[in-house]
């Protein structure tokens, strides 16, 4: 009895700890292993990161220092960490225990939008294996409209040059030209193809059946912020609308948490998938 | 002994399911404390199906991710969401610059914005388009002189406060310039309203794209697709923008837990329900983005003037 006595209080008290559980994040660098409070001698910005989370979760923040991007993601899955900042080969080991939460924007650049790549309905080519070499548009030469429909395809393995490429004025024009035959394929954002292809009347449900959707999806991101799947939801939504304020409330903390992308502009939430290259359609 | 030690089984057995019934996230202390339920303010009625949809599909994310039920509050007019959240009636409501800027001249930082949605090209404002019928013989905004025109609503955004405020900036007096003026009271009353011949022209907004690229999003798109009208009887002579587009506003009195909660949940919606975005009424590629009351400043600025006019005996 005194031993399942001790059994139980020491999972009680267990859980009871669980509840003021620091928030544990890997960082890759040199230095001593383990999960340590920052001390005075931590870079500013670092501070105030810490310092921000630690106020507006009600935990201890502690720094982990690992040596890789693939020591972070293992620490990630083992739970001895609960954020990491992981690229695609580095997530893609743990992507079924873990997911991604939070990407950043870089200044000047467009959400990470869904791009279509599409055909005409009578064309036979369904793949993007099948499209290489074709004659494809792009509706601009905006960031939404050139960036990053290349950055998806290319992800997907289609780089520049893999098509015979042209850039029309905008996304209605590419898929107008798609219509017309004047190119085999469009790869436009997807809010140019709801402009097109978006119902806008009972009588015309479907006013692109003349257009075959081979792909959408995401461009793939480069570095993404990554937790466990079985976070608490409430604290990754916490997570994710602390981080996408950051930049405006505690900026010395957005420079220093999203120094890892190029010219950071905000947090951004991410689908889990976000380091893969999964696909919408 | 055996009945002191299964009553102490039992205190640490309920012990323990009351830490393990508690989510991580709660460890700084629950927020929840003092609340029950999540109020949420919403403006505009039940006739669209996809406006509904959207109300539920909020109304799930933040409830999941709050753990609390959420409760949604309808208000037909705009002044029904100011009234509740200035007043703290209601925890976050969605309401349009202008409608925030009005809330601001009342209760200052205690109701502050933290989201608006930034577009596939980077937008995050929307138009005012003044709309006529197609038959007219209006072309243009001179046009429009001595004719009758339909304002949205007092603290509509872009059925007021913006397309008045840029037609004082091109030296026209809104007041003096248009022959009749009234309140619609909605963007769909209008449609119908100017439809029927009731007025000349309103002031419409629209989204979803820009005067070079044309509008997905906005009441004439929105009826159009429900098939109460036909999208060729309607023409834009005018357009204005872009303005801010609408906010998330949460009260500041609330705890930040779940005005972080809130922030996050909603904005994670596109990402995690992509099917789901544009099948509630969003732009395929549009995303929530946080912003605070320096977003609003000048039409913050517009609202102040626009009372000041008034004040000083200006119509309607």
């Amino acid at each position: 009895m005194r031993r399942l006595l001790a059994g139980l209080a020491a999972a009680v008290l267990s859980a009871g700890a669980a509840h003021a559980s620091p928030l544990r994040i890997a960082v890759i660098g040199a230095g001593p292993t383990g999960c340590k409070a920052l001390d005075s001698t931590a870079p500013a910005g670092e501070r105030a990161y810490h310092a921000h989370l630690a106020k507006r979760l009600g935990v201890e923040v502690l720094k982990c220092p690992v040596a890789t991007p693939a020591a972070a993601a293992a620490a990630l899955a083992a739970g001895q960490v609960d954020l990491a900042i992981l690229d695609p080969p580095a997530f893609a080991p743990i992507r079924t225990t873990t997911r991604a939460i939070l990407t950043v924007r870089s200044d000047g650049a467009a959400n990470r939008i869904p791009v279509v790549l599409a055909v005409r309905a009578s064309d036979p080519r369904r793949t993007l294996a099948g499209l290489k070499g074709a004659r494809l548009a792009f509706g601009g030469r905006s960031a939404a409209g050139l960036d990053t429909p290349r950055a998806m395809l290319a992800a997907h393995g289609a780089p520049k040059g893999y098509f015979r490429e042209e850039i029309d004025g905008d996304g209605e024009a590419a898929i107008d030209r798609l219509r017309a035959g004047q190119v085999d394929a469009v790869a436009v954002h997807a809010a140019a193809w709801q402009r097109v292809c978006g119902s806008v009347s009972p009588k015309d449900p479907d006013p692109c059946r003349d257009v075959f959707v081979v792909m959408k999806a995401r461009p793939r991101a480069e570095h993404a912020l990554v937790a466990r799947r079985d976070m608490p939801l409430e604290l990754r939504y916490r997570l994710i609308g602390i981080h996408m304020a950051l930049h405006l409330e505690a900026p010395a903390a957005f420079a220093y948490a999203a120094g890892w992308a190029r010219s950071p502009a905000e947090f951004q939430p991410a689908e889990a998938e976000a380091l893969t290259l999964a696909v919408l359609k | 002994m055996a009945e002191t030690a299964w009553r102490w089984v039992a205190i640490l057995g309920a012990l323990a399911l009351t830490a393990c019934g508690k989510p991580q996230a709660t460890a700084s202390g629950d927020w929840r404390a003092g609340m029950k339920v999540l109020k949420m303010a919403v403006s505009g009625n039940n006739d669209d199906p996809m406006l509904v949809r959207r109300r539920g599909a909020y109304r799930d994310q933040l409830s999941k991710a709050l753990g609390m039920p959420v409760r949604l509050y309808e208000s037909s007019d705009y002044n029904g969401v100011i009234q509740a959240v200035s007043s703290g009636q209601i925890d976050v409501a969605q309401i349009a610059g202008g409608g925030y800027a009005n809330v601001d001249a009342q209760v200052g930082d205690k109701v502050a914005p933290i989201l608006t949605p930034r577009q596939a090209e980077g937008e995050t404002g929307y138009y005012s388009a003044l709309v006529v019928r197609a038959d007219s013989p209006v072309k243009t905004l001179a046009d429009m002189r001595g004719r009758s025109l339909g304002y949205i609503d007092y603290n509509s955004t872009s059925g007021y406060l913006y397309p008045r405020a840029k037609l004082r900036q091109q030296g026209i007096d809104p007041d003096t310039f248009f022959g009749k003026t009234s309140f619609a009271g909605a963007h769909t009353q209008a449609v119908m309203a100017l439809a029927n011949g009731q007025f000349d022209g309103t002031f419409l907004q629209a989204s979803g794209g820009d005067p070079q690229t044309g509008f997905t999003r906005g009441p004439l798109r929105t009826m159009a697709r429900r098939g109460l009208i036909d999208l060729k009887d309607f023409r834009v002579v005018w357009t204005v923008g872009p303005m801010p587009s609408e906010a998330t506003v949460v009260r500041t009195d609330r705890p930040q837990a779940m005005i972080d909660a809130v922030r996050g949940a909603m904005a994670a919606l596109p990402y995690d329900e992509p099917e789901l975005w544009p099948e509630i009424g969003q732009l395929d590629g549009s995303a929530l983005t946080a912003v605070n009351r320096e977003h609003y400043k000048d039409i913050i600025e517009l609202r102040r003037a626009e009372l000041a006019q008034r004040r000083g005996g200006g119509r309607p």
